[in-house]
């Protein structure tokens, strides 16, 4: 675990882990499995940190409990200045419910994380109209690069690049300060990769969110993101 | 089949290689069936159609005993003859087939609601709602429907909405059970944790997510289930504890007609007939519908 | 070409296994790595030949084919990689090879195993050639496993079925038997890619992903097979168990099979070595030995690809600089930076080169490629069959 924190650490943190353990519970013939032991990590807007790892070290593990999707055995999690995972708080006042659109992530297979019913264009406009936004699809498909006639076809019908890249324009609809990129481009073609990986730098400067880009490809990592932090058993 | 398309959210495609219909006019075509998906829905909404419209285009009572015409064979007068009591087969068909069709529909709607509701409650929050309902379920499928519907039936009495409680008390548990297994299957999907993440509650995840995926499979089940319910009401009423006579009512009249075999075998051909081509219409209803990923490769290529 | 390379099919030098080209199995380190013992070594791969493939959507004829005027040749003992953007036919071509394209698709041209069209061959021919003769090694090494049975007992399956069907080797008409202890065999081979006997009683789901990949090597290697097809063998792998299958790729060249890689995965054709021949829209754009290709792309295409590793800077492939689609020409040209007016109508025709295109590119391109992961020494170097360094070529620039 090597963290290198930048110059400018008094700046207030976008997310935070602070000694998290998590710990696989054992089963019957199972041992117990501590995936993570004692990992600090903070990330603060703008910057683009790379997580890379052999597979299984629990990178993406890693990505959920910062995501708030799921609760460490042990350490504690900040998103801003509210802890989450706390059982104390209030159901309403939850950081979990209150902060839970800004923490938002990118899947490795865009395509299913999109519902297979509808359209891309309903999929964007639920967002909008469940959270009460102003109508910004139009901007951001512009942002990433992409015709608003897509917004027509089924998940099924748009390549994987214009896929991931339309699920970077559903995240960037909600303003989000905190995005997962969870081996974005994995499954993707090397052509688009360049692509895609800019993009997601270019967004995530431009509105000042901080990204975690999950990889294993250790020099897509050192290409594009300012800090590195390296997951080892 | 746009009427069907919006109703059931099943999406049907016409599939190209018919080749004998494609020297017809677009019309005619268009109303060809070219799938057995396809046949079953004319089927059935041919044999809706009778049923509804029929008593008003020939306006006869099917309680009326006329024994002067006892037996009468089919002709001009009689499309489907008459029975031993004189009473107009075709008359007596078209209003049989409205109870059952109602029973059945009844029986369905009401294991359909019950059982996905319980269903999805299970699947999607699992832990002690998935244990009860799911024991209950377990519980209940124990009991051997068929002879459960008869026990109830025949101790509270034929009437309709006994037969509907009693015909439903069983079958809501293949949609609890449907539901549960493939709502479980769909929370573990990336799209639904992407719902998740993006902040939308469990009704709208629910409503939006997971239901628009499990209507293709409780359609087909709900169309399966129409048949089988039609065959049990026709059983229950072959047995006499279905709806009472004079009522009409399939399964009594071929009952009926039995002991009029050798002289008037359109007594029992007519509603066996009529029982055949209505489940077989609801099973072909429920063979495989084009789903949506099939049908963007159909489009694709 | 053509001619040479059926002479020296037929030589007899050939078919004993001097002219092979892997001579040097010994020099090269990979653990438990045997020499060739047993006489189902000794069968030696054939050369692969795709002649003017061109497959098509039936009944439509002025849709673009899919696949356009492909040659590719696969010599024994080199191995051939195929890299490509999803969707430009690359596996079309692998389903053609073993007759599995889809209804709706249609191939013309020639695909000659051996001496053997196969696109010719009747779809019972194809049946006795499965598994006997080309092999298609599955994609994921998780799911193409039997669950069910012991990793050993699937190996031996092989043998089993090897020694009691009737088997003939390519077009010479002879046949081999197997030594009848069949049953403890696999060891041999287990010992090969660095199995132990013990994970022989395993189940495949007891296997992590790299076992996974080495126990289906040691199929591919049991399979009486010489020509073997790999469809994305890399695909979704972490880089560890990546690099372990393509090592396990090249061992298997060593063991005398032709390799035929299909892949998006530029790193394959780096580490493999061999041939390698870049496919886009549909097309082969580029085709020769692969550390040439790499130092030095020709193609705008594989400059671009290229340009869009990590390694490289990341630079994107334009998505349509010049704004126009695809009408006719060469397909690259709407998004090629280097595109000329007639790029857009003429289809640009293969033009072979000698190595002196590498000279052609700019100092500073060729400095920039010359950082890589894999420096040139290390890379295998298959040796070349003479003439067969030529490069092959479609674009107007190159002519």
């Amino acid at each position: 675990m090597e963290e290198k924190v930048p110059e400018s650490s008094d700046a207030t943190n976008v997310v935070r882990a602070e000694a998290v353990d998590l710990n696989w519970p054992g089963g019957l013939f199972c041992e117990p499995v501590a995936v993570l032991q004692q990992v600090n990590l903070s990330l603060y807007p703008g910057e683009m940190v790379g997580l890379s790892g052999p597979s299984g070290v629990g990178k993406s593990t890693l990505g959920d409990i910062l995501l708030g999707l799921l609760p460490p055995t042990r350490g504690r999690v900040y998103w801003g200045e509210s802890r989450i995972y706390r059982k104390k708080a209030s159901r309403q006042n939850h950081p979990l419910n209150t902060l839970r659109r800004y923490y938002q992530k990118i899947f490795q297979d865009p395509a299913s994380s999109f519902p297979p019913g509808q359209t891309t264009g309903e999929s964007l406009r639920e967002v909008i109209r469940y959270h009460g936004l102003e109508d910004s699809i139009q901007e951001n498909l512009g942002a990433v690069a992409l015709n608003p006639d897509m917004l027509k076809r089924y998940p099924c019908e748009l390549s994987g690049g214009e896929m991931q890249r339309m699920a970077l324009a559903r995240v960037m609809l909600l303003k989000p300060r905190f995005i997962v990129a969870d081996e974005p481009t994995s499954r993707l073609d090397l052509s688009v990769q360049a692509h895609i990986i800019r993009l997601i730098a270019e967004v995530a400067r431009s509105s000042g969110c901080a990204v975690l880009l999950i990889s294993h490809d250790r020099a897509l990592i050192e290409t594009v993101c300012s800090r590195c932090v390296n997951l080892s058993f | 089949m746009g009427v069907v398309r919006k109703l059931s959210g099943i999406f049907v495609e016409r599939l190209p290689g018919d080749l004998s219909l494609m020297r017809l006019g677009p019309p005619i075509k268009k109303l060809c069936p070219s799938s057995p998906r396809q046949c079953g829905i004319l089927l059935v909404s041919v044999i809706l159609l009778v049923i509804i419209m029929g008593p008003s285009l020939i306006p006869r009572d099917p309680l009326k005993q006329n024994l002067s015409k006892t037996l009468c064979a089919p002709g001009s007068t009689h499309l489907l003859g008459a029975d031993h009591l004189g009473r107009p087969v075709l008359s007596r068909l078209m209003y049989g087939g409205r109870s059952s069709l109602l029973i059945s529909l009844f029986c369905t709607t009401i294991s359909f609601v019950i059982g996905s509701l319980l269903g999805v409650l299970a699947g999607y929050r699992e832990g002690w709602y998935d244990l009860v309902i799911m024991r209950l379920v377990d519980g209940t499928l124990a009991f051997p429907g068929t002879l459960l519907a008869i026990i109830l039936a025949g101790t509270l009495g034929g009437s309709m909405t006994t037969l509907v409680f009693a015909l439903s008390a069983t079958m809501w548990c293949d949609y609890c059970r449907l539901v549960r297994n493939m709502t479980r299957s769909i929370k573990q999907s990336s799209h639904l944790e992407a719902g998740r993440i993006m902040g939308f509650n469990a009704a709208f995840l629910i409503r939006r997510y997971i239901f628009p995926e499990l209507t293709p499979q409780i359609f087909t089940l709900a169309s399966l289930g129409m048949g089988r319910t039609i065959l049990n009401i026709s059983g229950l009423g072959f047995l006499g504890i279905g709806l009472q006579p004079p009522l009409p009512e399939w399964g009594s009249m071929v009952n009926q007609g039995l002991g009029f075999l050798s002289e008037a075998p359109w007594l029992v051909a007519a509603p066996g007939i009529m029982i055949f081509l209505t489940v077989f219409g609801f099973q072909l209803m429920a063979s495989a519908p084009h789903d949506r990923s099939k049908r963007s490769v159909v489009r694709e290529k | 070409m053509k001619n040479n390379q059926i002479n020296r099919f037929h030589s007899t030098a050939f078919w004993t296994g001097a002219d092979t080209g892997i001579t040097d199995v010994d020099a090269r380190t990979y653990p438990g790595t045997a020499p060739a013992e047993n006489d189902l070594d000794q069968k030696q791969g054939l050369a692969l030949k795709v002649k003017n493939l061109q497959i098509t959507m039936d009944g439509k004829e002025n849709n673009p084919p899919l696949v356009n005027n492909v040659n590719l040749n696969l010599t024994p003992g080199r191995p051939l990689s195929l890299i490509g953007e999803s969707g430009c036919g690359k596996s079309l071509i692998a389903q053609a090879i073993f007759h599995l394209l889809p209804a709706q698709l249609f191939a013309q041209g020639e695909i000659y195993y051996g001496n053997k069209n196969l696109l010719a061959c009747s779809q019972t021919t194809m049946h006795g050639l499965w598994g006997r003769e080309i092999f298609l090694f599955p994609q994921e090494p998780g799911t193409a496993l039997n669950p069910l049975r012991r990793s050993c007992s699937q190996v031996t399956e092989i043998f089993r079925w090897v020694r009691n069907g009737t088997i003939r080797i390519g077009n010479n008409g002879g046949s081999f038997s197997l030594p009848p202890d069949c049953g403890n065999l696999w060891k041999k081979y287990f010992k090969q890619v660095g199995l132990s006997i013990s994970d022989g009683r395993k189940y495949p789901w007891q296997l992590s992903g790299g076992m996974n990949q080495r126990l289906l090597t040691v199929m591919a290697m049991a399979e009486p097979a010489r020509l073997i097809v790999a469809d994305e063998p890399t695909k979704g792998l972490d880089p560890d168990t990546r690099d372990l299958t393509i090592d396990l790729l090249g061992q298997m060249v060593d063991f005398g099979k032709s390799l035929f890689v299909i892949t998006h995965d530029v790193d394959v054709p780096r580490q493999l070595g061999g041939d390698l021949a870049v496919m886009y829209g549909g097309m082969v754009m580029e085709s020769g030995p692969a550390a040439h290709i790499l130092d030095a792309p020709a193609h705008p295409y594989t400059r671009a690809l290229l340009r869009a590793l990590p390694q490289n800077g990341l630079h994107p492939i334009p998505l349509r600089v010049n704004g126009n689609r695809f009408q006719g020409g060469c397909p690259f040209s709407p998004r090629c930076a280097e595109a000329l007016s007639f790029c857009f109508h003429v289809e640009p025709a293969e033009t072979m080169v000698s190595d002196k295109v590498s000279q052609e590119v700019s100092v500073e391109e060729k400095n920039e490629f010359h950082e890589r992961i894999i420096p040139l020494h290390q890379r295998k170097q298959f040796p070349a069959h003479g003439g067969e360094s030529a490069r092959i070529i479609r674009c107007h620039q190159c002519c």
